[in-house]
Parts: structure tokens; sequence; C-alpha cells
């Protein structure tokens, strides 16, 4: 669901999906060099396989960031109070990931700003939870 | 059943700060790894009209400041962890002040909390960090946990 207005959410609505492709050794190249996190976890496939790894993974803080764009999405930035991100499971190199978000509390105080909690997952396509998060939005009443 | 491989007395301990410059290319660098789509991100022009006073940082970007250091890792070798043996199992931030290009960010961290699971098995360490920028701002602050395998 698409909504302007981000004052009309209640709790159960969904956020507009992200659905992320694929995730190539690129991305994760590129995501090193502006991160600067360069563990070889995540570049050196040998490195990788000695520690009982198929292959290279993808550096969590990439696929929360992707978590993050969706969120930045529907929300501003300056209405996020607080994000947060369990990483549940390893996510692998080709992995086709879908980022979702629910309003699963909305509140509105004396002032009339509006705060939600939203529950948010990254799911890959064969349906193992990478990630499970949370946010607090506030949206100021003006 | 094995020992927790972490001293608890670790609880507490304060790293050196670190102080970070925000350049507007770093921005637009990660905005690109991350694939962003909205401009104010990486595009001053855009930030501008939308009223910001230049490109706004994403909500992950804050990781980068320890990243970007000489050593980045040297943190966790400085209490005998090696890189090899973590994974990142968490990362909570809480925002107070908007993050911008130019701004120079002071990170104070220290750990926070280090516990076991599945009776001494696996062990986490979670490490607190809060980032001020150079009015002296408190702009957020993040816990970040490893999981010691």
């Amino acid at each position: 669901m698409m909504l302007d207005d981000i004052t009309q959410f209640e709790v159960g609505d969904q956020l507009s999906p992200l659905i992320i492709n694929k995730i190539t050794k690129k991305s994760l190249k590129r995501y090193a060099r502006a991160s600067g996190d360069y563990n070889p976890i995540h570049l050196d496939k040998d490195f990788a396989q000695k520690y009982g790894l198929p292959n290279v993974i993808v550096h969590g803080m990439l696929v929360m960031s992707y978590l993050g764009r969706m969120l930045t999405n529907t929300f501003p930035q300056a209405t996020i109070v607080d994000f947060s991100s369990q990483f549940i499971s390893m996510t692998h190199i080709n992995d086709k990931l879908s980022c979702a978000g629910k309003i699963i509390k909305k509140t509105t105080d004396i002032s009339g700003n509006i705060i939600y909690k939203v529950q948010l997952k990254v799911v890959s396509d064969n349906n193992e939870k990478r990630i499970i998060g949370k946010a607090s939005i506030i949206i100021l009443e003006n | 059943m094995k020992k927790s491989v972490l001293n608890k007395k670790l609880i507490g301990k304060q790293y050196p700060a670190i102080t970070y410059k925000i350049k507007k290319d770093m921005l637009v660098s990660f905005a690109k790894a991350t694939e962003q789509v909205n401009p104010i991100f990486f595009d001053e022009q855009i930030a501008k009209e939308k009223g910001h006073p230049t490109i706004v940082a994403p909500p992950t970007f804050l990781t980068v400041v320890t990243m970007q250091q000489e050593k980045p890792y040297e943190y966790l070798e400085k209490i005998n962890i090696s890189l090899s043996s973590v994974l990142h199992a968490g990362q909570e931030y809480s925002y107070y002040h908007p993050i911008y290009a130019g701004d120079e960010i002071k990170m104070k961290y220290k750990i926070d909390d280090i516990y076991d699971k599945k009776n001494g098995l696996i062990t986490f360490i979670a490490f607190r960090s809060k980032y001020i920028n150079q009015n002296n701002i408190k702009v957020a602050e993040s816990v970040s946990t490893l999981v010691i395998r």
C-alpha cells in the first residue's frame, strides 16, 4: 500500500515492500569500499570456505541498509527515532530478498504527535528470515 | 560446557574516542553501494530543495565511522577477539538529530555487555556508541552486538 499521507496508517497496515533481486559479489565489493568493512568473510571465497561456509556472505549492515531504504521510502529520515535489526541467518550471494514492514502500534500523544511502532523483516526467496527488526516513528503535529 | 571466552570484567571498558569528518563523496558512494533511490542521500541540489542544508546521511551510515579508521578491527584485537571468530548478531540505532555531509562526528564507545547463551556455548559482546557532532549535539546512539563462534 502506498500512502501519501503518512499520518493515516493504522495498525496492521503494511509499508510498501522493497525487493532486492540479486546480491552479487560486485555489490559486496562496492559496499566494502563505501563502508570500509573489508572483512574477508565478505570478499574472499577461500577465507569463507576455511570457516565452513560455501561462499562469501553478505555484510549484515548492507542488508540492514536495504531495510532502512524501505523505511525511508515511506517515512522521512527525520521521523525515525529508532531502528534496530537482529541478524537471524546469513545472507548469501545471489539471494533474492524482500524487505517488509508492518504497523503494530499507533498512538497519538497529548500534543497530537503520532507515534508508530513498526515491525520489520527481511526474508529470502526460500522463505528464511534474514533479519527481524523494529523501528519507532514520530510524526510531529504542526 | 565451554567456559565463556571473555572476561566479564571487560564490561564498561571505554575505548579512545574516534573523530570522523563526513565527506560528501563518502555519502554519495555509501548511497550508491546501498542503492538509495531518494536523492536527498546523494544529490546536494535536491537535498536543499527538500529543505535540508546539504546531503543527508541514511539510517545505517554511522557504521562507517568505525570502519573508516586505519585499523578498523583494533577494538576487537585489543580484547583478543579474532575477526574470523565473530559475526554481527544485532544492531540498534537511536536517532536524536539529523546527520549531514560536512559534520564532524565524535564517537565515544565502550563494552556495554558480555553474556552467554546455551550454557556458555555462545558468547555475545555488545558495544555501545554515542555520536556527537561538531556543535556538541548528540546525534545518535548505537548498540552493536557480535556473536563469538
